[in-house]
């Protein structure tokens, strides 16, 4: 569907007097894609300075209300869709257009800018046009604004591998002249032969057999077969090398480009899948690499200097024998494409297969606690019975195809030997020329065969490379602003009217306004979904506002570098990750270089000093993958002290003590308090008590504040700061009964 | 609850009323269904405005007619669902598919990525697509469709 509006960022102003004959000006006019009925169709929104309105495909109006009658207005989500709804004045909810999924999110904006408008405030919304077909081809856009992979031609992609090579031209270089010099060693021996047989062994009518002959030509022969062992030895450690470097490069800068990617980009695709291809795509590509290129390569040459050659001895010939090649290349190609279709399609039970094995074996507690191991077999040979038919149907109709062609490569040989057999036979050819047809032959139609395979290596190593490229040109983080200094963070924060959904036509936090003075412990309070962690993300700039201003000492933090306002951030997390590797490692993850004193500084802050040392390894204690050898009361203290020790500005609290038993609370809160110190400091707790050293609490409630004070302030104003605390000392007193 | 104390009516045009008996009254109801993907047309539940459970209806047929009849009604405007009759065209390029069916709601074009996580197959012929914008295209049973719809799955996913 056709989207047609314009980017709105008008200040509205009022004009009490504007000409009443004159025809409205259009704010809004957005294209819905369900028709009234349910059906697909064709509806629009306008919204003008006095009305909203919903015109039907055919012009006739469906909706009208004055704005001066509404008081809100809402995208109700619905299931696959959303739905326009305003709130009259009078209460009543009225459903203005519903629409699909694919304009949602403008719709959630339109609905901002109808509140705005009817409540008389500044009209600014951001409705930008969005492409959702590619505008070459005309083929539906896999992301909206995205590229067109169909458009994305093949010989760029083969290009962007090339750009690979970039720092190997010296190897590149060798590797073609390998190819070049093997191919004219292949082309030797045949042509040897020829002479042995039309000197020695059979010489043309009324010509001499020159025996003397024999000694030369089996010499050049054996030079050939040496030189030719030589030359593929190199080949084959030049690609060796330059395909295990390319693979190697190509993983890193796919690492490298997903460890930049937006988190929102991990919210959508599976671990499992990311992985299959940071290691089968690059698999493919390395293995077309070594394989495919140096076939093409070595077989394309032979089979044009071959061709060439044998036009050149004798063309009639040479065209029938070449007849049936056409054909082949045509089923190559043809079937190459349901058979390249099948493949992916095991490439796609493979990445589902992975992500089921991985899911399995990391819950593998929670399996056997369950004792559901023959539930989890069972869901396992659904994925290897379904990979497993995949790999049947890909293979089946691969050796259909191939079996086909080797009929047409079969043709060669009799249509050599019926009219070339023919010409000798009248005497029109040589016997020599005729075994070297044969020889030829033969090397032009092994590697023809290949071909299809060379296709089909191509078109996997495309696919996978098509993959890989695409997780690089995903959107990136901004990570390094280059021309931006490094500014010393002093600690003041302030969210101004900060909104943001992380399904864009659903907001979470709608009109975030406060501000945190350097050195404030704020603590975040809400029930589950009033936006509390999403608070927290959106300081982390995890993900950044959909629209107000987040400002760190007064500058917007999307103009400060992400790196360096991240380096002086710090957050201890509920459930703490540490990596595989030694506590003193983990504790300086922020700071890899610290010395060990500043590293056991840092611990004994956190409290944790004396467990590491009671450890037999002490700060050279490996911790285990996810640091499963410790306890979680342990990881915990290790990771405030690797917060301690990175310094930051502003540390983030994100339920750091919810997981841990009573004692080990209070030596993390004493090692907290010994964090927060002089540092703006933002804290989510469960434990509503754990709250009341905080200068100040932000009570949020369906993504809004509800109330703002210090402890004391709040239970004294017995709001919903109150009733939260009443609620959660009940359920203590329940759950302390019990 | 008995369920036959249950009414549900649009009042006014676009509103969906419950009141049960003559005791209570709610005038917004949603109704959603519990388990739509495994129980379809099973398990109907009731929520108020606040989005808080009214009554859940294990088999929604024992409503009354025109209780029923506008809990669908409000029902199809919720789900979006699309559920496809045939498949037009269907072409996998390039690490994307490009779709055209023909569904209960009229015809559609629309595109999938990464299969593996947008084809969801809710029993071995029960299928649920999901288009790069999250739009929901449903396959009730594969083995109903048409033949060349059927190959068209078979030779995709």
């Amino acid at each position: 569907m056709a989207i047609t509006e314009n980017r709105h960022e008008t200040q509205t102003e009022n004009r009490p007097g504007a000409d009443e004959s004159e025809a409205p000006e259009e704010l809004i006019r957005l294209e819905a894609d369900f028709a009234e009925g349910g059906e697909f169709g064709r509806r629009v929104l306008v919204v003008t300075q006095a009305a909203v309105q919903v015109l039907e495909a055919n012009g006739a109006q469906a909706f009208l209300m004055p704005l001066s009658e509404i008081q809100t207005a809402r995208n109700e989500p619905l299931v696959g869709g959303g739905r326009l709804e305003v709130t009259g004045k009078n209460g009543d909810i009225l459903p203005v257009i519903t629409y699909s999924q694919t304009v949602a999110a403008k719709f959630s904006e339109a609905a901002r800018g109808i509140e705005q408008l009817a409540k008389g405030e500044p009209f600014q919304i951001n409705l930008k046009n969005e492409r959702t077909r590619c505008a070459k081809c005309q083929r539906l856009l896999p992301e909206k604004d995205g590229i067109c992979p169909a458009c994305v031609n093949r010989s760029k992609t083969m290009w962007r591998i090339g750009g690979f090579l970039g720092p190997y031209k010296l190897q590149s270089a060798l590797l073609v002249v390998a190819a070049v010099l093997t191919t004219g060693l292949n082309l030797a021996p045949p042509l040897i032969q020829r002479s042995l047989i039309n000197r020695v062994l059979a010489p043309p009518p009324g010509q001499h057999a020159h025996v003397e002959s024999l000694l030369p030509l089996m010499g050049a022969w054996l030079a050939i077969l040496v030189t030719a062992v030589g030359v593929n030895i190199c080949t084959g450690r030049i690609v060796a090398y330059l395909g295990a470097n390319i693979a190697a490069d190509l993983r890193s800068s796919l690492y490298r480009a997903i460890e930049f990617l937006q988190l929102s980009y991990f919210d959508k695709k599976q671990v499992g899948a990311i992985t299959s291809r940071v290691t089968q795509d690059t698999d493919r590509v390395w293995g077309f690499l070594t394989e495919g290129v140096p076939y093409f390569l070595i077989n394309g040459l032979l089979l044009v200097g071959i061709a060439v050659y044998l036009l050149s001895v004798n063309w009639v010939l040479t065209l029938c024998i070449l007849a049936p090649v056409p054909i082949v290349v045509i089923i190559g190609v043809v079937f190459w494409k349901s058979v390249s279709q099948l493949f992916n399609r095991v490439g796609q039970k493979w990445a589902r297969f992975h992500i089921h094995l991985n899911e399995s074996l990391s819950g593998i507690r929670v399996v056997k606690a369950f004792a559901q191991e023959d539930y989890e077999n069972d869901k396992f040979a659904v994925r290897n019975g379904e990979l497993r038919d995949a790999g049947i149907a890909g293979d089946t109709r691969w050796n259909t195809v191939f079996g086909a062609m080797s009929l047409f490569v079969g043709m060669g040989g009799l249509i050599n030997w019926t009219v070339g057999g023919l010409m000798v036979y009248k005497g029109q050819m040589n016997l020599g020329d005729f075994w070297l047809f044969n020889a030829y032959l033969g090397l032009i139609y092994g590697p023809l065969q290949w071909f299809a395979q060379v296709n089909n290596w191509f078109s996997k190593a495309m696919a996978g490379a098509e993959r890989i490229f695409e997780v690089m040109d995903t959107e990136k983080e901004k990570y390094v602003l280059a021309d931006v200094p490094h500014h010393a963070i002093a600690g003041t924060v302030e969210f101004e009217n900060v909104r943001f959904g992380y399904d864009k036509s659903n907001p979470v936090l709608k009109g975030l306004t406060f501000t945190a003075k350097p050195g404030e412990m704020i603590g975040l309070v809400g029930k589950s979904g009033a936006g509390k962690s999403t608070t927290i993300n959106l300081l982390c700039r995890f993900y950044e506002p959909d629209a107000g201003t987040l400002k760190i000492d007064g500058i917007d933090y999307t103009q400060m570098s992400l790196q360096d306002m991240r380096r002086q951030i710090g957050i201890v997390l509920q459930e703490p990750f540490l990596f595989n590797g030694t506590v003193a490692e983990n504790i300086a993850y922020g700071k890899p270089d610290a010395p060990l004193d500043e590293i056991m500084e840092a611990a004994k802050a956190a409290n944790a000093h004396s467990f590491v040392l009671g450890k037999p390894d002490g700060y050279d204690t490996m911790v285990g993958e996810r640091g499963s050898k410790l306890s979680g009361g342990e990881r915990q203290r290790i990771s405030i002290a690797r917060a301690i020790l990175h310094n930051p500005r502003i540390l983030i609290l994100d339920e750091a003590t919810s997981s841990v038993d009573v004692e080990t609370e209070k030596q993390i809160q004493e090692a907290i308090a010994h964090l927060i110190k002089g540092r703006t400091t933002f804290a989510i707790a469960h434990r509503l008590s754990t709250l009341r050293n905080a200068d100040r609490l932000i009570v949020l409630d369906g993504g809004k504040i509800s109330e703002m004070g210090t402890h004391a302030e709040l239970m004294e104003k017995k709001g919903d700061f109150f009733k939260l605390v009443e609620t959660q000392s009940q359920v203590t007193q329940i759950l302390g009964a019990v | 609850m008995d369920p036959k104390s249950l009414t549900l009516f649009y009042h006014p045009k676009d509103r969906l009323r419950l009141t049960i008996g003559s005791e209570k009254s709610y005038h917004t109801v949603k109704p959603v269904w519990a388990a739509p993907l495994s129980r379809p047309n099973q398990f109907l539940a009731l929520l108020d405005g606040k989005g808080a459970e009214i009554v859940t209806l294990p088999d929604p047929n024992v409503l009354p007619p025109d209780s029923l009849k506008a809990a669908q009604e409000e029902l199809r405007r919720r789900y979006l669902t699309a559920t496809v009759r045939s498949i037009l065209h269907a072409k996998q390029e390039y690490g994307a598919t490009y779709w055209s069916v023909a569904t209960d709601r009229g015809d559609r074009d629309f595109v999938t990525q990464n299969l593996q996580e947008n084809a969801i197959w809710l029993s071995p012929t029960h299928l649920l697509l999901l288009d790069v914008d999250g739009n929901r295209f449903e396959i009730t049973d594969t083995q109903a469709l048409d033949d060349a719809s059927r190959r068209a799955v078979e030779r995709i996913l």
